[in-house]
């Protein structure tokens, strides 16, 4: 016997990184929406590294505050050590990365889900998904309730048919323990939608009473960062440190011996794992002659001993990992309280999907987080805000929203997965993006607010203050570029203090912020009538003007793109037609099926020789079409 | 398959025969419809050729032609193609296409026959931009080149100092993505000097685009000296020699006449330059005018003199102004009296007799030393086209400014804007980078019908 519960608009499978962020944009933009989860205390659940951000990572979840999401000011709420990667390098890569404490990380999360307007949050499992004659889904939960949704979010994470694995032992489960989905995988094969295995993994948690930190240096946090969020102006707090050890020859000895031991190596695990996030005994085998790698020990939470070993993931038998991390400097005598695991779980091939993240062939059914591929908690709230956003707007009847690769990391994220797909799990790098010096950190709100506020996600009143911050700082811009600054003895005084050329003849000041040794706010006693800036203003604007140049040519090449983006191919195109393609690019572009030149010319597969013949084939088009 | 395309394939103007082409889905019904003959071009196989009338709606008799017809995809386009040889005349040609369009051809755009061939992979790029050289080939040395570059000689190297660049950049990539490691780019040394290394060879290719300038618009050679010494038996000697056919080159100058031998396969361009001397009139000071710009802006001269008489003032005033020239003394009369000797110049110098035809040989050898025509025309990397010579110059560019990145210690970060320009530009050449304006130029030098 079925039972009816509930009519909605949007419906959300899974309530992680991605799922949360998808229900609350779709219940944001006003559509009836439910969540389901497996365990209501497994929400947004903080299954790996208890930090948020990083290289590139970083980028995305300021997006994701920008265009109203959510992830970012609960990692804001929850920080307890903030760090800006790679400042010493170029704006472009400059990346902000908080440790969080996780348990108030998922508490958090989980009351903004209960809060929210219109988003009823339902601990169930769904095991079976059907279209109906309507075009409306029905969703069976596991308990024979029936939901019925316009639209659905698919956001399982690992939990399909979730596999831990390590050493000789596998056990059908979630991560941290939490039951898996076995059933939804054979539900979606039967509407057509193929599934592979993909595989991640975690190392151990660590009882930090057992840890000898002496023999680590201590990681402290920065002070003065700004916090992901734009709302905010308050710098982040710093309530907790981090420590660096190394691996030890002995160590690598003991992985050596013990790889027969290993499923990865004994062909114990199918699924494909993520390069760029190796395992300690992949790291090893690969990098066989590096004699170290770094080990860093990051706490879970202020209210708890738990540590987490970074960079020491492993599938390894527990008696070798025992003996493995044992073998690490400052871990002698350490206490494992959750051992290293591997996680197998299907999910779906990404080029299946259109950049909305809606499926190609299944109207109203989207994808999102690993489901679709991807690593990561910041991966996966980017492409859930994206894919709740259209939800919500096919229930509307509004064209899908999409970002390109010059207009936000997420953008390139989507792209790379609709387009050129993946064949591990994939990760957010700044090396992805073409346009990267457009893309900062920093500018993450000027870059995407408005499209927040077209959206519905940004109130009025945020972006009333953002436009009031907009028109500041291009003010300032322009003052700092017709301000001379006359040569004296003091403005010669503060120059030769940081090295810097001295001055004969007026220079303008955004000439001298120019110079790699100052900056504006190394210039600020010269420059006496300043406005009064926000801390994040200032910065906004020395980026401005410091790598105005290198701006501008990034502004010219992004252009050039988008002349190739704007070259829309026909949906009707029939590839086989086109004798000049060779068959491998022929067979590619009637898959993915790319709405325009730029995207054909990113799928593997497809040549730029392919590419100018597409092109020509559209023109000639054309000029028919004109007679 | 495509609309149905119609255009004349022949140059402009009266000729014996001309050659409409018409080319697509319906291109031989729409022939049949204005071409009737013995067995009707609609049952004709392909590769074959008919004689018979073309008429009008009415009936009329326009011309009696042959038509070639060519079934796909065995054509030049890849489409059903049919090729009506009619007789030569403006009037006629225009007439018989005129019906054609009326029959549902649609006049064909400039290029449009190639791009088909192109989209229905009958030619790669390489290969049409090749095609684009070889119709404008003026020289041997030229088409050389041209069919080089149809075996991909130039791609290979280009491609190779893109790949080069593009690994410059996978190492930016690397340090971009993985902060724990914190090496700046620039202290490694190994990463300058590769930088150094590419740039330098991009320079070398850039510089043999001077050379691809001769090749492609031909030497300019100024003959120059005082009245009466000769110069134009001179030219006539070498005109008999080497006379090149020339129709028309880029950036010859209407200014001055010019004659055309080929020397090496290149194409040698000679002008009587009017004498030096201040000038009484205001027509000949014109003329003085412009040679002495032709002068400034030859690539050689030949300073003709009298053997038999001794360097005059006037002389030694022309030989100043060349001094900064690559230029060769002609020591003409050489069957006179011999006044003037070798040695007197700093200069290569050959003895020659215009009038009796003797010299001419020798001369014609250290105009080939001089500016090592030999070498230019064996060469097998020198880069002709002026586009890929402009796509050259903005990759040296890039690089340079990449260079100033790092002389400025900015951070190393920044550099992957500027090599991503120098792989871009240098993609452009060889087709890796695909640029709608690049391909359209590409296509736009074809004319009407091709």
């Amino acid at each position: 016997m079925y039972f009816r519960s509930g009519n909605y608009d949007v419906a959300v499978i899974g309530a992680g990184h991605a799922g949360c962020e998808a229900a609350i944009a779709s219940a944001k933009l006003g559509c009836s929406t439910v969540i389901f989860t497996i365990n209501l205390d497994g929400i947004a659940n903080i299954a790996c590294n208890p930090n948020i951000g990083g290289t590139a990572k970083g980028h995305l979840v300021k997006e994701i505050d920008a265009l109203g999401g959510v992830m970012g000011k609960i990692a804001d709420k929850c920080c307890i050590q903030a760090r800006m990667l790679n400042r010493g390098k170029g704006p472009a890569v400059h990346s902000l990365r908080v440790q969080i404490d996780r348990n108030s990380y998922k508490r958090e999360m989980k009351k903004t889900i209960e809060e929210q307007e219109n988003l009823d949050l339902v601990q169930s499992e769904i095991v079976r998904i059907e279209k109906r004659p309507d075009g409306l889904y029905d969703l069976y939960t596991h308990l024979d309730a029936v939901y019925t949704a316009k639209c659905v979010v698919i956001a399982s994470g690992t939990y399909l048919k979730g596999k831990i694995i390590i050493g000789e032992t596998s056990v059908e489960s979630g991560p941290d323990g939490l039951l898996p989905a076995n059933k939804l995988s054979q539900s979606l094969r039967d509407m057509g939608i193929q599934l592979r295995r993909f595989k991640t993994g975690t190392p151990a948690r660590v009882n930090a009473r057992s840890i000898d930190f002496s023999k680590m240096e201590v990681q402290l946090g920065e002070e003065g960062i700004l916090p992901f969020s734009f709302e905010s102006d308050k710098f982040l707090e710093n309530r907790a440190c981090c420590y660096l050890t190394y691996t030890s020859p002995k160590n690598h000895e003991i992985i050596r011996a013990n790889l027969h031991r290993s499923p990865l190596y004994s062909g114990k695990i199918e699924g494909i794992g993520p390069r760029y996030c190796p395992s300690i005994e992949d790291k090893i085998v690969k990098f066989a002659d590096k004699e170290r790698h770094q080990v860093f020990i990051e706490p879970m939470g202020l209210d708890t001993y738990e540590m987490y070993v970074q960079g020491m993931s492993s599938s390894l038998p527990i008696d070798v990992q025992e003996e493995m991390y044992k073998s690490v400097p400052g871990l002698e005598n350490v206490k494992i309280m959750r051992s290293a695991y591997a996680i197998e779980y299907d999910c779906v091939d990404p080029l299946s999907l259109k950049p909305s993240l809606e499926f190609i062939e299944h109207e109203g059914l989207f994808g999102a987080g690993q489901f679709n591929g991807s690593s990561g908690y910041e991966e996966a709230a980017a492409q859930g805000l994206i894919a709740g956003i259209n939800a919500a707007r096919k229930v509307k009847g509004l064209p899908p929203f999409t970002l390109s690769r010059d207009e936000a990391y997420i953008g390139v994220l989507i792209d790379d997965l609709v387009t050129k797909g993946t064949n591990e799990p994939y990760r957010m790098m700044t090396s992805r993006s073409e346009y990267r010096l457009l893309l900062r950190q920093d500018n993450a709100d000027l870059r995407l607010t408005e499209k927040g506020y077209e959206i519905g996600l940004i109130s009025e009143e945020r972006y009333q203050r953002f436009l009031e911050k907009k028109e500041r700082i291009k003010n300032e811009v322009a003052r700092c570029e017709k301000l001379t600054i006359a040569p004296s003895g003091e403005v010669n005084s503060l120059l030769s203090k940081y090295n810097s050329t001295e001055i004969k003849t007026g220079v303008k000041l955004a000439e001298l912020i120019r110079r790699p040794e100052l900056s504006y706010e190394i210039l600020k006693d010269i420059d006496p009538d300043r406005p009064g800036l926000s801390f994040a203003e200032r910065e906004e604007v020395n980026i401005m003007i410091k790598y105005d140049g290198y701006i501008k040519r990034q502004e010219a090449q992004a252009k050039a793109f988008k002349k190739m983006e704007n070259m829309k191919i026909p949906q009707d195109i029939d590839y086989e037609k086109i004798s000049g393609l060779r068959i491998e690019a022929r067979q590619k572009l009637s898959k993915i099926r790319p709405e325009n030149i730029g995207q054909a010319s990113r799928i593997s597969g497809v040549s730029p020789a392919d590419i100018t013949v597409l092109m020509l084939y559209l023109q000639i088009q054309k000029n028919q079409n004109r007679e | 398959m495509m609309d149905t395309i119609a255009a004349i394939a022949t140059p402009h103007g009266k000729g014996g025969i001309s050659v409409i082409r018409i080319s697509g889905k319906d291109a031989i019904d729409i022939t049949s419809k204005i071409f009737k003959s013995k067995t009707p071009i609609t049952e004709a196989k392909s590769h074959t050729i008919h004689f018979g009338k073309v008429v009008d709606f009415a009936g009329n008799v326009l011309d009696e032609c042959l038509v070639s017809v060519f079934r796909e995809p065995h054509s030049f386009t890849g489409e059903n193609v049919c090729e009506i040889s009619c007789h030569g005349g403006v009037l006629n040609t225009n007439k018989i296409l005129e019906e054609l369009i009326k029959n549902g051809a649609r006049l064909a755009l400039p290029g449009e026959f190639t791009k088909r061939a192109f989209v229905n992979g009958k030619i790669d790029l390489a290969q049409a931009e090749a095609i684009g050289d070889i119709i404008d080939s003026q020289s041997d040395a030229l088409l050389n080149k041209a069919v080089n570059q149809l075996g991909g000689i130039l791609s290979e190297k280009i491609n190779q100092v893109r790949s080069r660049i593009i690994n410059l950049l996978a190492q930016i990539q690397v340090e971009a993505d993985y902060p724990d490691e914190d090496i700046e780019l620039w202290e490694r040394e190994d990463f300058v000097n590769e930088a150094k290394s590419i740039y330098e060879e991009v320079a070398k290719l850039l510089e043999s685009t001077k050379s691809g300038r001769l090749v492609r618009e031909g030497v300019r050679c100024a003959i120059v000296g005082r009245p009466n010494v000769g110069k134009s038996s001179l030219l006539n000697a070498l005109l008999k020699e080497d006379r090149a056919i020339v129709t028309n080159i880029p950036g010859t100058t209407r200014d001055v006449v010019e004659d055309f031998i080929q020397l090496e396969g290149i194409i040698i361009r000679l002008a009587d330059t009017a004498g030096i001397r201040d000038a009484s009139d205001e027509v000949e000071r014109l003329g003085v005018k412009k040679s002495e710009e032709y002068i400034k802006n030859s690539d050689m001269c030949l300073f003709v003199t009298d053997i038999s008489s001794p360097l005059c003032d006037e002389e030694k005033e022309i030989l100043k102004r060349i001094e900064d020239k690559k230029y060769i003394v002609v020591l003409n009369k050489a069957d006179l009296e011999n006044v003037q000797k070798e040695e007197d110049y700093n200069a290569p110098a050959v003895r020659v007799s215009a009038k009796e035809g003797i010299g001419i040989p020798e001369l014609e050898r250290e105009m080939v030393k001089l500016l090592s025509l030999d070498e230019i025309s064996k060469d097998r990397e020198i880069i002709t086209n002026i586009r890929h010579k402009e796509a050259l110059i903005r990759a040296k560019e890039a690089l340079s400014r990449a260079f100033g990145t790092i002389s400025a210690g900015m951070p190393a970060d920044l550099l992957f804007i500027d090599l991503t320009e120098a792989a871009e530009a240098l993609g452009e050449i060889t087709g890796l980078t695909v640029n709608e304006e690049v391909i359209n130029d590409i296509f736009s030098r074809f004319c009407l019908g091709k």
